[in-house]
């Protein structure tokens, strides 16, 4: 029986404005989106079906525990809770951050006696000094393993304004997870060619927009100056990170002279600076293809397990691995999180 | 103008050789602003290209290789009787179809105006002007393809552009910008563009235009970045969105004749993007009325990839790669001759798997463009 580490869990309020309880006084009557209010709603709700109706899905850590530890096998997960959006009032979406911080320690991580849950320190990159304050206000949490930031993005994250936040990051040896956020915000269509006409075209378009993210990330220099920055990408998109990387390397041998400063093929920054969370939308549909296909860019090193509970989009870790080998997926249930968080001696020292 | 009665190919000695090698993407350009001024209607021609202090107008936000210098034009293809690459099409003729071997030659002009009138003027000046230069007395060996090229920002005016030169030929495909200032390819505001091209066997296909004006650069969702290689490598991205758009929004239901070629825009994506299609597909069939079949089925019948610019990567992993996708069928040999990315024809084959050589050299295309088995040989062929 080997361990599991689910990287990727979003934990809800019981009720949106529970919120309300962790603002300070001047906020708490401020109007501030639902976390499934948004443009791009999947019809019937975002989660799992069978677990709205008795409290909000994801919302009790009992059950939470019971359906990841349980039920689904896991023996640590990431808890990394949605905010609401890139509201336009930036000042506002810190202190929501903060309040999202407050509750998951409050209400997860503090009473779990267990050690199975850890969280994520949620951070709203368009206030940057903010960002860097919240990080410093909870980075020495023993709980708290990263730093956690929306896809969503009016610039991408290798551009210069951010990068005190990923220098804090750094500093605390903290990675900083980028994830699909809920709410609503001051946002961009989502896909290159403008506004998706169906749900699923959002759905299945939207995590490849962290490739942007990792693209500017790289050429900007940002992985070439911090060595300690790790970033995760929680929604997947592995699947197009080979055609793309490839494409990146062999434009950037073009192009050295408009960015001397990295030195490298830009694929080389992959295993120190990258990961991805399993998702159900990567990957061969034939799963005869499934291990060949990983070992393309070396994604045994860069996947970790995520079942993205509660979302309808949720997998167990026999489904995320299903086509893999030992190693491989040795790899993916908890290798690569277990080196990446430093969580889980207990899982390094198990068998598998 | 020359009309279709006045083409008469000059048939008389050249020997016929057989067709080996189909390029899907080379870009003629107007030997000078004058000749390409003197096919466009009078009212017109101080409008679409306003004189101003510009020098070098760079075109681009974003710019590629020594651009300022050469305007990332393959500098040894500039013709020696003068003008900028892949301005003389007798210098072209020689460099790409008889020293590189190309046997039939896909033309792809690249223009583009702020305004719908105005673009769909510019437009018809070029297919004037390239079925004058390099269709008619230009092309008596027959071994160049022309594209028929639409503004996108007016779908009516467009088709009738395509009904204009639809007998021609030589007028192979249409070409229709991918930067659509947001709106996706499968919305049915293209639904003309599609019935015109699908009723005459055209195939439409998009390929990079211009940067300016400014809302012809995608938006990319999370922001754009500030160099041409982050830009362009997540450029595969724009057609990933229509594609899917394409797909998920009926256009091949509406449009079952359409044929869809992705130009300049990768083509080692397609799989993983067809597998990640099915699978929401696969699980929120209800959410998409639309689509009647498996998605990867409309990409497999529907849609074609060229490949320049082929990815620089270990030859065994690549071919392994390619292999592995079994896409042979929809992938299409390019050169983007005269630019500075060009592909040599001989240093690409060796990058397919030797099964789909024949497909992606020549007969994935030879089908696609109805192209004949043999073309005139050239003098030193």
């Amino acid at each position: 029986m080997s361990v599991v580490i689910d990287s990727n869990v979003q934990p809800h309020f019981r009720y949106n404005a529970e919120i309300r309880r962790y603002l300070p006084a001047p906020h708490k009557l401020r109007a501030i989106p639902d976390v499934e209010q948004q443009w791009y709603q999947a019809p019937g709700g975002d989660y799992r079906a069978d677990l709205y109706g008795d409290g909000y899905p994801g919302s009790d850590p009992e059950t939470v525990a019971h359906h990841l530890f349980e039920q689904g096998g896991a023996d640590y997960a990431v808890l990394n809770p949605l905010t609401r959006g890139n509201i336009a009032d930036y000042l506002l979406n810190s202190r929501i951050c903060a309040a999202v911080n407050d509750w998951l320690l409050d209400r997860w991580l503090e009473p779990d006696a267990t050690g199975r849950f850890l969280g994520t320190i949620r951070v709203n990159p368009e206030d940057v000094r903010g960002a860097v304050a919240e990080i410093e206000r909870l980075a020495d949490h023993p709980k708290m393993v990263q730093i956690g930031i929306p896809m969503q993005s009016r610039e991408p994250y290798g551009k210069p304004m951010f990068e005190p936040i990923w220098e804090a990051a750094a500093a605390h040896g903290l990675p900083v997870a980028v994830h699909i956020n809920g709410g609503n915000g001051v946002d961009y269509p989502p896909t290159f060619a403008g506004h998706a006409y169906t749900y699923p075209g959002y759905a299945a378009f939207m995590p490849l927009n962290s490739f942007v993210h990792l693209a500017t990330l790289i050429i900007e220099g940002v992985f070439g100056r911090l060595p300690d920055l790790r970033f995760v990408f929680s929604d997947g998109g592995y699947d197009i990170l080979t055609p793309l990387m490839w494409r990146l390397d062999t434009f950037w041998m073009s192009m050295r002279d408009q960015t001397p400063w990295v030195d490298r093929f830009p694929s080389q920054y992959l295993t120190d600076h990258v990961r991805y969370c399993t998702s159900a939308l990567d990957g061969p549909t034939d799963a005869g293809l499934t291990e060949r296909w990983f070992e393309f860019t070396d994604k045994s090193d860069l996947v970790m397990y995520g079942s993205n509970y509660p979302h309808w989009s949720t997998t167990a870790p026999a489904d995320a691995t299903a086509g893999l080998n030992d190693e491989q997926r040795a790899k993916v249930l908890w290798r690569n999180a277990s080196e990446l968080y430093g969580i889980g001696t207990r899982a390094q020292g198990s068998p598998t | 103008m020359t009309t279709i009665s006045e083409i008469r190919p000059d048939t008389s000695d050249a020997r016929d050789i057989a067709v080996t090698i189909v390029d899907t993407d080379v870009h003629p350009l107007p030997v000078s602003s004058s000749v390409l001024k003197s096919y466009a209607p009078a009212p017109w021609r101080d409008r679409l290209w306003p004189t101003g202090n510009a020098v070098t107008p760079v075109p681009y936000f974003y710019d590629t290789p020594d651009s300022y210098k050469t305007n990332s034009l393959r500098v040894d293809a500039k013709p020696p009787r003068g003008g900028a690459p892949g301005s003389d099409p007798e210098f072209a003729a020689q460099q790409l179809l008889v020293e590189a071997g190309v046997s039939i030659a896909m033309l792809e002009p690249m223009c583009d105006a702020q305004l719908p009138d105005a673009e769909h003027v510019l437009k018809a000046t070029y297919n004037d002007w390239l079925a004058d230069v390099w269709l008619a007395a230009a092309n008596w060996h027959g071994r160049w393809r022309g594209a028929i090229s639409i503004t996108a920002q007016d779908p009516h005016a467009a088709a009738r552009e395509i009904e204009r030169w639809a007998g021609h030929p030589y007028m192979a495909e249409v070409l229709m910008t991918p930067q659509t200032r947001g709106i996706p390819f499968g919305s049915p505001h293209f639904d003309p563009i599609y019935a015109a091209a699908s009723r005459h066997g055209l195939p439409v296909a998009t390929h990079l235009m211009g940067q300016t004006p400014y809302e012809l650069i995608p938006i990319y969702p999370v922001g754009n970045p500030a160099h041409w290689h982050d830009f362009f490598a997540s450029w595969p991205l724009l057609y990933v969105s229509h594609l899917m758009s394409l797909v998920f929004d009926g256009a091949f239901d509406r449009h079952p004749d359409l044929r869809i070629v992705f130009v300049e825009g990768g083509f080692t994506w397609a799989l993983p993007m067809m597998w990640r299609m099915d699978r929401i597909w696969e699980q929120r069939r209800g959410d998409l009325p639309l689509v009647r079949r498996r998605p990867s089925d409309y990409v497999r019948e529907h849609v074609r990839f060229t490949t320049q610019p082929l990815e620089e990567v270990d030859v065994v992993v690549y071919r392994e790669y390619i292999e592995m996708m079994g896409l042979g069928d929809n992938i299409m040999f390019s050169t983007d001759y005269p630019h500075w990315s060009y592909d040599a024809p001989q240093w690409a084959i060796r990058r397919f798997p030797a099964e789909q050589r024949e497909r992606i050299m020549r007969g994935n295309a030879m089908e696609l463009y109805r192209l004949p088995d043999t073309v005139k040989a050239l003098p030193g062929e």
